[in-house]
């Protein structure tokens, strides 16, 4: 397990509860430790992918009558992870260390969160979810062979635009951004009504001038709020530590309006987006975002960036960063 | 950032075929560890550091605009000196001074690009035959190995696998014996004259001859052959490009005098297929970094142009792919 407690007693995505069909298990990777989520009925367990017999994976194996059951030799786990039957013995109860490390489970906005430590908070908040105002189209996830970090502060960045997503998100011909301020919060990191020209800036196709309000809420999820006048698009991005190479990244969009745009439609969009940005998040050196301010150059335009940073160094995330 | 080897620094290396590179582009390498963008401009190439100072990224995933280069993520754009001259973020600013990226000397010579990481770089090495208007000349590579440049080159220098991983082409397990031959080391790199050693099909043209063998190292990771067989004289330069410790490419340079029957073509398939058949063995060689301690391997007086070629290495303090 990658060694950073703020993290460990966090909660993070592992599935998307809509896709894990009842009676199936499946892996996930959480922290450079291999998980099994797995649906029954009336319950979501998540757990280490281990059999304690010989180090089989769960994940390889398969539901049976409301238990899972090892794909080596048949051991078969309740819901609560004990071992009820071991067929090479069937008569012999099993002993009462043959249990699986069960983790905590929650889900929220359609996702199934885990914690591998002790819990110290609770999901982000993402109200547009529940709001009746709203229409919220998921999307993802997205793999990066890049650190949490790194991604996040991607998401949060306004001066890419016209290069990476020209004719999308920015114009090459519209480069320059006005001042902004951003603060770090007990909440978080927030940088208010950023004004920017986009070409597409909802996947609708219409070109307008918006304003984006950005927040960082946890170490590795943030959301922005895009406003044209009464017209809101929201998006949260959550990222999943994977391993020390790779993230898992999250997204759901929320508009109160264009309810007759096609969903597909605004998922592709983001679709594209985000294959824009890979390369180049990819590419990024050092890998592990440096939160000392002098490593890398800092203007303006990046307050978002320098309050994340020190924000992280405050939080004392070693995750991703140097 | 740490010297990654205080002789290799100095030297030139090729690091991509000019025919790779496309007007307008940049394109990726890697040299003694570091990754490198190479672009090129008005005639001229650069070879800079593969990161932009802002934020990091590649460099060469960006794109040539008016004789300058222009970062993928943010379009900081970079002057041929290396300097930021333009934040697109803040186009009335003054970029700030430690706004630039690191740039190595480029230059071209055999249709290749080469770098030197140091501003004091040695000479070139030279193939005397490149403008000899009496041969035909070709260059070759880069063959990609998963080796260390020692390794390579003392494979270059090496007699006694000939008749071994060459069998039929270079040698004939029947007359594997190596007979005695002169090994000089001196300051400016090691000599073995006097070599001869019989052939099936020396030069590609598939005429069986003795060939009398002369090697040169130039430089730690180039060396020269000349090869007099028949009516024919066959002369190859190797450079290897220090790409990471372990991981190198090799390109050749290579001239042939006489043997006008032989096509173009049929001297190039030849020496492909050498290549081919040391490389499977030399990237099999462990430890991967040439010991230069001779006590670490075993050496026979066939090998006397590899101990003095890995006592020159010692004695210059090359590091990088040694051990």
């Amino acid at each position: 397990m990658l060694d950073d407690p703020v993290l460990v007693n966090d909660w993070h995505v592992v599935a998307r509860a809509s896709e894990l069909a009842p009676d199936t298990a499946r892996p996930a990777r959480l922290l450079g430790v291999d998980l099994v989520v797995w649906r029954t009925e009336g319950s979501i367990q998540v757990w280490e992918d281990l059999c304690v017999h010989r180090g089989a994976k769960l994940s390889g194996g398969r539901v049976k009558d409301g238990c899972l059951q090892c794909p080596y030799h048949g051991w078969t786990y309740n819901v609560s992870g004990e071992c009820v039957r071991i067929p090479a013995h069937p008569s012999q109860k099993p002993p009462v260390r043959a249990h699986t490390n069960a983790r905590p489970v929650k889900v929220a906005y359609d996702l199934v969160w885990t914690c591998l430590g002790e819990p110290s908070g609770d999901i982000p908040p993402y109200p547009e979810w529940d709001d009746p105002a709203y229409r919220s189209i998921p999307s993802g996830p997205y793999a990066f062979k890049a650190l949490g970090p790194r991604v996040i502060e991607n998401f949060l960045d306004v001066g890419h635009f016209p290069f990476v997503h020209a004719g999308y998100l920015g114009d090459p011909g519209h480069t320059e951004i006005d001042d902004y301020e951003a603060e770090i919060t007990p909440d978080g990191v927030i940088a208010r009504d950023i004004p920017i020209w986009q070409p597409d800036p909802d996947g609708t196709g219409r070109a307008a001038k918006v304003a984006y309000t950005y927040a960082a809420l946890k170490p590795l999820t943030a959301r922005f709020t895009k406003a044209q006048g009464d017209q809101r698009f929201c998006m949260i991005d959550i990222v999943t530590p994977v391993d020390a190479g790779n993230s898992l990244a999250w997204a759901i969009m929320s508009m109160n309006y264009a309810f007759d745009a096609s969903a597909e439609r605004i998922r592709l969009f983001q679709d594209v987006v985000t294959a824009q940005d890979l390369p180049i998040v990819e590419s990024q050196r050092p890998e592990m975002l440096p939160l000392d301010l002098q490593a890398e150059l800092h203007l303006r335009s990046d307050r978002t960036a320098i309050a994340y940073r020190k924000w992280l160094r405050q939080l004392g995330l070693k995750y991703g960063t140097s | 950032m740490a010297i990654p080897d205080p002789v290799l620094v100095h030297d030139w290396h090729p690091i991509l075929r000019v025919e790779d590179l496309q007007s307008g582009k940049p394109a990726p390498a890697r040299l003694l560890g570091e990754d490198l963008v190479v672009w090129s401009d008005a005639g001229k190439f650069h070879a800079w550091r593969d990161l932009c100072v802002h934020r990091g990224a590649k460099l060469s995933l960006g794109k040539v605009v008016d004789g300058c280069l222009q970062c993928p993520y943010h379009g900081w754009t970079y002057d041929v000196t290396g300097s930021c001259v333009r934040i697109p973020a803040h186009p009335e600013q003054k970029p700030p001074a430690r706004a630039k990226t690191t740039v190595y000397a480029c230059r071209e010579a055999y249709g290749w690009v080469w770098a030197c990481m140091s501003g004091t770089p040695n000479e070139l090495p030279v193939f005397p035959e490149w403008d000899d208007p009496g041969v035909r000349r070709f260059t070759m590579g880069p063959y990609v190995m998963d080796a260390s440049g020692p390794r390579i080159i003392e494979n270059f220098l090496d007699l006694a696998h000939l008749p071994v991983v060459h069998e039929g082409i270079l040698g004939m397990e029947s007359r594997a014996e190596i007979g005695r031959y002169a090994v000089e080391k001196r300051p400016d790199g090691v000599f073995a004259t006097e070599i001869v050693v019989w052939q099936p099909d020396p030069d590609g043209s598939g005429h069986p001859a003795e060939a009398h063998y002369t090697y040169q190292v130039i430089r730690p990771l180039t060396a020269y052959l000349s090869k007099l067989a028949g009516k024919s004289v066959f002369t190859m330069m190797i450079v290897a490009t220090p790409v990471d410790e372990a991981r190198s490419m090799a390109w050749i340079v290579l001239s042939m005098r006489g043997a006008e029957s032989t096509p173009s073509q049929q001297i190039l398939e030849w020496t492909d297929r050498v290549f081919l058949q040391d490389k499977p063995v030399v990237q099999s060689q462990r430890p991967e970094l040439l010991p230069l301690d001779l006590q670490a391997e075993l050496h026979l007086n066939c090998d006397r142009t590899s101990i003095a070629y890995r006592q020159w290495l010692n004695e210059l303090g090359v590091g990088f792919g040694t051990s």
